[in-house]
C-alpha cells in the first residue's frame, strides 16, 4: 500500500541553517499522526515541504506516491491543508469563505461544508474577522474537510485558542478522523491532548526525526523507572537511558525496556505520551531510530 | 477562479470605478466647454482658413489662455494616473497574499498556483486594459480642441493615443513583479513607484527622440521670426556652424565672449560666422508611429514582467 507521506533524506535550509535535515519518515494510510517538537524544530517546515509550499533543498517528500512541487495537480485535490495561524480572508464572509472553496475544489462538497457551519452555529453572513478564533478554527477544519481530502495536515490547529474552544476543536477533529481512511497529521508542542487519539508519533527536534513509530508499540518499549539519585547517576553513559530527572534524592529515569538494571524494578511502569516525547525532547542525542537515520548527527 | 479574484478586489474596482466616474464628471463639463468655445470664438474658422483671417492670432491667444492652466491640469493627471495602477493594484496583488500568509491557503486548494496567479493576472490585465481605453478614448474627445489648436497630438504624446494603454499595463506589470519578488506591500508599492518614474520618464526623454532621426530646420540669426513647427514635437534648439556642427556650451560661451556687445550685435557677429540656428524636431505626421513603437515597448516590457511574476510565483516563492 502506498504510504500517505513517504520522505527520504528530505532536508530544507534557509540561508546557513537547516531547518530540516535528512529527514526519513514513511506515514502509513490511515494513521492519526502526531508530529510532536518544540518550537522552531522543524514541524511546520515539514508540512510546508509535504504541501509543496516548499521547496526541498536536498532528498525527496512524496505524497501517495507523488511529488507535491511536480505534479502539484495529483497532490493537492487530495490534501487538505490547515497551515499556522489558521489563514482565512479575513474580508470575506463565511458564505465567500465558502464559495471560495466550492470554486477551488473539484470534490468541494457544499453540503457538507454548510451543515458543518450551522451545526457550529456560525452566523454565514459575518466577516471571517469579526468571528471568535474558535469560530476561524471551526471555518479553517471546514475549508479543508470539504474537499474530501485523503489527507489532512494540521499545523498547530488549536494554537492561541482558549481551553474550551480547544476542546471544541479537537471533538471536531477526532469525529472527522474516524471517517475510514483519512490519514491525519496534526503538529503540536502541546502534547497532551493528542494522547487520545493520535495512534503513531513523530518527534521533530532541531530539524531532525528524532521518533517515528507506532505509538502504542513505543510506549511498550519504554520504562519509567523511579531510583535513589546516586543509582540514576550511575547509569548515565547507558545507550538504553533516554533521559534522567534528577531529583535531591529520588530520580525519575526514562529508559528502554533492554536497560540493565541487576535487579528488576517491580516498580517500573510504561511511560504517558506526555513523559515519553518530554523525555526524548530534553536529551537531543537520543532516538528510537536505526543509526543510519542519524547519520552525520554530531550532537 | 475568476469568480474568487473578483471576490477578492471588488473593493479596489468599485474606487477604481468611482475615480473613473470623478474624472468623466470633471472632463464632461469642461470638454463641452472647449468644444463649443472653439467654434464660437472663431478659433476653427482660423484652423479652417490657415490663419487667413485677420484677427486670428488674438482669437489663438485667447484660447490659449482660457484653458492653458486646464491643460496643464489634466495633463500632469493622467500622466501620473498609470503609476497609481502600478502601485496600487499590482504591487499588493501578490505581495499582500505572501504578507498576510493567505497564500497558504489560496496554494493548497486543488488548483496549482500557477494556475491560481494566471487567471488573476490575465484578469486583472482585462480590467487593466479595458478601462484605459475608456479613459484614452475621453481625453482625446477632451483634447480634441487644444490639438487642433496646435496643430496636431504630439504635445499630449503621454496622454492620447495608444501609449497611455500600455503604461499601465507596464505599470500594472511592474507592480505585480515586484511585489511577487520582495513579497512586502509597502516596499513594494514605493519600488514601484520609483521604477516606474524612472523608466517611464527615462525613456521618455532619452529614448523616445530616437525612434526615428530627427528632421533639422536651420534659419538664420538675422532672421526677425523662426519658422512654425505646426503640430511637430520640437525637442531641441542649437546653434550650428556653416559646417553643420552643433556648437557645444563652451564654444557658444567663447563665442559670446569674443563678440561685440548688445544683442543685435551678437546676432550680426554669428551671422558674420556662418552660424545658423538649428531645430532637431520630429513633424507632426510622426505621431502615430512613435506611438506604435513606444507602446510596443512598454507592451513587450509589461509582458515580461507579468511573465517574471508568473515564474517566480510558480519557483521562486517557496
Amino acid at each position: 500500500m502506498i504510504p500517505a507521506v513517504e520522505t527520504t533524506g528530505l532536508s530544507r535550509r534557509y540561508g546557513q541553517t537547516w531547518a530540516l535535515r535528512e529527514c526519513c519518515l514513511r506515514v502509513p494510510a490511515g494513521r492519526v499522526v502526531a508530529l510532536v517538537g518544540p518550537n522552531g524544530a522543524g514541524k511546520t517546515t515539514l508540512m510546508q515541504l509535504v504541501m509543496g509550499l516548499l521547496e526541498p533543498s536536498a532528498g525527496e517528500v512524496k505524497v501517495f506516491g507523488w511529488s507535491p512541487r511536480q505534479s502539484p495537480t495529483l497532490v493537492l485535490a487530495r490534501v487538505g491543508f490547515v497551515a499556522q495561524d489558521r489563514p482565512l480572508y479575513g474580508g470575506f464572509t463565511v458564505r465567500q469563505m465558502l464559495g471560495f472553496g466550492l470554486r477551488l475544489n473539484p470534490r468541494w462538497d457544499d453540503g457538507f461544508a454548510r451543515s458543518r457551519i450551522d451545526l457550529f452555529e456560525i452566523p454565514a453572513d459575518r466577516k471571517v474577522s469579526k468571528l471568535s478564533g474558535g469560530q476561524q478554527a471551526q471555518v479553517a477544519l471546514t475549508m479543508a474537510l470539504a474537499k474530501r481530502p485523503e489527507l489532512l495536515l494540521l499545523d498547530e490547529p488549536v494554537s492561541n485558542l482558549d481551553p474550551l474552544a480547544r476542546r471544541d476543536f479537537t471533538r471536531a477533529l477526532l469525529d472527522a478522523a474516524a471517517q475510514d481512511g483519512l490519514t491525519v497529521v496534526f503538529s503540536s508542542h502541546v502534547v497532551a491532548e493528542l494522547e487520545r487519539f493520535c495512534d503513531y508519533l513523530v518527534v521533530l527536534n532541531g530539524g531532525r526525526v528524532q521518533v517515528a513509530g507506532e505509538l502504542d508499540a513505543l510506549i511498550e518499549e519504554h520504562r519509567i523507572h523511579t531510583m535513589e539519585t546516586t543509582t540514576a547517576s550511575s547509569l548515565a553513559g547507558d545507550p538504553s537511558v533516554i533521559d534522567v530527572s534528577p531529583g535531591p534524592r529520588v530520580s525519575t529515569v526514562v529508559a528502554r525496556k533492554s536497560l540493565a538494571l541487576g535487579v528488576g524494578d517491580p516498580e517500573a511502569r510504561l511511560p504517558g505520551l506526555e513523559e515519553l516525547v518530554l523525555a526524548y525532547m530534553n536529551s537531543r542525542g537520543a532516538s528510537n531510530l536505526p543509526l543510519p537515520v542519524l547519520r552525520g548527527a554530531s550532537l | 477562479m475568476i469568480w474568487v479574484t473578483w471576490q477578492q478586489h471588488r473593493f479596489e474596482a468599485l474606487i477604481a470605478a468611482a475615480m473613473l466616474t470623478i474624472l468623466a464628471l470633471l472632463m464632461l463639463p469642461t470638454g463641452l466647454d472647449m468644444a463649443a468655445n472653439l467654434q464660437q470664438s472663431g478659433l476653427a474658422a482660423c484652423i479652417d482658413h490657415s490663419n487667413a483671417l485677420g484677427a486670428c492670432a488674438a482669437i489663438r491667444e485667447g484660447f490659449q489662455e482660457r484653458y492653458v492652466d486646464l491643460e496643464k491640469y489634466f495633463g500632469i493627471t493622467l500622466t501620473a494616473l498609470p503609476a497609481l495602477v502600478g502601485v496600487f493594484f499590482g504591487a499588493p496583488l501578490i505581495a499582500r497574499e505572501v504578507e498576510q500568509g493567505t497564500h497558504r491557503l489560496a496554494w493548497t486548494q486543488s488548483v496549482t498556483r500557477l494556475r491560481w496567479a494566471t487567471v488573476k493576472l490575465a484578469a486583472a490585465t482585462t480590467v487593466v486594459v479595458l478601462s484605459w481605453t475608456a479613459i484614452v478614448l475621453l481625453t482625446m474627445w477632451w483634447h480634441g480642441p487644444l490639438d487642433q489648436l496646435h496643430g496636431g497630438p504630439f504635445d499630449a504624446f503621454d496622454i492620447e493615443g495608444i501609449a497611455p494603454v500600455s503604461y499601465a499595463l507596464f505599470a500594472f506589470g511592474l507592480g505585480v513583479a515586484v511585489g511577487s519578488i520582495i513579497r512586502r506591500t509597502v516596499p513594494a508599492m514605493a519600488l514601484t513607484l520609483g521604477l516606474f518614474a524612472g523608466l517611464r520618464l527615462g525613456i521618455e526623454h532619452w529614448l523616445r527622440p530616437e525612434y526615428a532621426p530627427a528632421r533639422v530646420i536651420t534659419w538664420d540669426t538675422l532672421a526677425d521670426k523662426r519658422p512654425a513647427f505646426q503640430g511637430a514635437w520640437v525637442f531641441s534648439t542649437q546653434l550650428m556652424d556653416r559646417f553643420n556642427h552643433v556648437l557645444s556650451d563652451a564654444q557658444i560661451q567663447a563665442l559670446f565672449r569674443q563678440a561685440p556687445g548688445g544683442p543685435t550685435a551678437v546676432n550680426q557677429y554669428l551671422h558674420d560666422l556662418g552660424i545658423r540656428h538649428a531645430v532637431f524636431y520630429q513633424p507632426a505626421d510622426r505621431f502615430w508611429a512613435f506611438q506604435g513603437i513606444e507602446a510596443a515597448l512598454f507592451t513587450v516590457l509589461a509582458v515580461l514582467l507579468l511573465g517574471l511574476a508568473l515564474y517566480w510565483v510558480k519557483r521562486r516563492i517557496v
